[in-house]
């Protein structure tokens, strides 16, 4: 069942390396944005989100500050990274122990071909959305459904994952670009 | 950088000090507000990415704005990764924001509230105006800067400076940048329509 996978997807899990869509459906189910990136991660708090199309953001998560880079705005913002990221159920794959202290995991039966869990935060305080739902096939986690506190859906569908690559130290690393203004602290 | 960053304004850039308007910028300043007038400002709704930061807090987010009368409209922002989202609907002279910790909170004053319950010192009121390239009704503005025929391309009011860039035909602005001490809002603009989303 999707415990049982998600058992199997995180055990010895240390690094994280895929492609995905992403779809953000408002409160009355319309779709608002639909974008695709890449995103890797590495145990237990470095991430890389890198979103392509249709505008380049870049998210960089090195374990002591998350950098947001948006050409298109010409600004890097920086801020110390805090619980907000640690609560992403994303970044909680790489650190399965951090899973299970901060979601309630319940069984969330058989849909689309997926077999699904339901994530919800253990402590309101801090906690940035309502649930979030993990979809596995026999490849392992292909989709993620995050329904915030506005009743917004996001929903992200996951490629084939490289498990455990080696990735370069830099990709979890960033330097602001020469002559774009770095913003906050 | 607590000081006012003044991008260097283009050759063409008319100056107009308000204190003593010149003929010309007077005339500019008129068939400005009449171009603006002319496009019909009371329903719209625009998408835009944005960078927020108050010195303490930065933060990028996208901004979903409707504005449905002269008084009544609803802003969401999202936040990235984290899902972060929170909708401020003003309607009848009321405020109310949802999606944050502890519930909905309403309130007589758009700003205030914003202030309260997001730490986020943000002049709500006169965005509606400053996004669609125009100056708010009041306080009076203390310098208007425009660019070629009647678009605006920096307004001082408030004790924010807004530099206007990439307008379109219609004179709607494609960049936006407010900053005021260590406050500071940009936006890129990705969509404009001219009814609101429903």
């Amino acid at each position: 069942d999707a415990r049982a996978q998600l058992d199997t997807f995180t055990q010895g899990l240390k690094t994280l390396d895929g492609g995905f869509t992403q779809q953000v459906y408002d409160q009355k189910g319309r779709l608002k944005e639909s974008s695709a990136g890449k995103v890797s991660m590495s145990s237990p708090n470095l991430f890389r989100w890198q979103y392509v199309k249709p505008y380049q953001q870049l998210i960089v998560a090195d374990g002591k500050t998350v950098w947001i880079y948006e050409p298109d705005l010409q600004q890097v913002s920086k801020r110390p990274q805090g619980i907000e990221e640690q609560s992403s159920p994303l970044a909680a794959l790489v650190d399965r122990s951090k899973l299970d202290k901060q979601f309630n995991v319940a069984d969330g039966g058989q849909n689309g071909g997926l077999e699904w869990l339901t994530l919800t935060p253990k402590t309101k305080a801090g906690a940035s959305f309502e649930n979030a739902q993990l979809g596995f096939n026999q490849r392992g986690l292909a989709k993620v459904v995050i329904t915030d506190g506005l009743g917004q859906r996001t929903e992200m569908n996951f490629g084939t994952w490289k498990r455990n690559a080696r990735l370069p130290a830099s990709s979890f690393r960033f330097s602001p670009p020469k002559g774009v203004d770095v913003i906050g602290q | 950088c607590a000081g006012q960053q003044t991008r260097s304004l283009p050759a063409y850039a008319s100056v107009c000090d308000v204190a003593e308007m010149s003929v010309v910028c007077s005339a500019t300043l008129a068939a400005h507000k009449a171009s603006v007038a002319a496009r019909g400002e009371d329903v719209w709704s625009m998408q835009a990415r944005a960078a927020i930061s108050t010195g303490k807090n930065a933060g990028n987010a996208r901004i979903d704005w409707q504005q449905r009368g002269p008084l009544d409209y609803s802003v969401t922002l999202s936040a990235p990764i984290t899902r972060q989202s929170w909708q401020l609907d003003v309607a009848n002279q009321k405020a109310t924001i949802t999606g944050l910790e502890g519930g909905p909170r309403s309130g007589v004053d758009a700003a205030t509230l914003l202030r309260e319950a997001t730490g986020w010192d943000i002049p709500v009121q006169s965005m509606r105006f400053w996004l669609r390239g125009t100056a708010a009704t009041h306080p009076v503005p203390t310098g208007y800067v425009f660019g070629s025929g009647t678009d605006l391309i920096r307004l001082d009011q408030d004790g924010w400076r807004i530099d206007f860039e990439q307008h379109r035909s219609d004179g709607l602005p494609g960049r936006i940048t407010a900053t005021r001490g260590d406050s500071r809002v940009r936006l890129v603009i990705d969509q404009w329509s001219d009814a609101t989303g429903g």
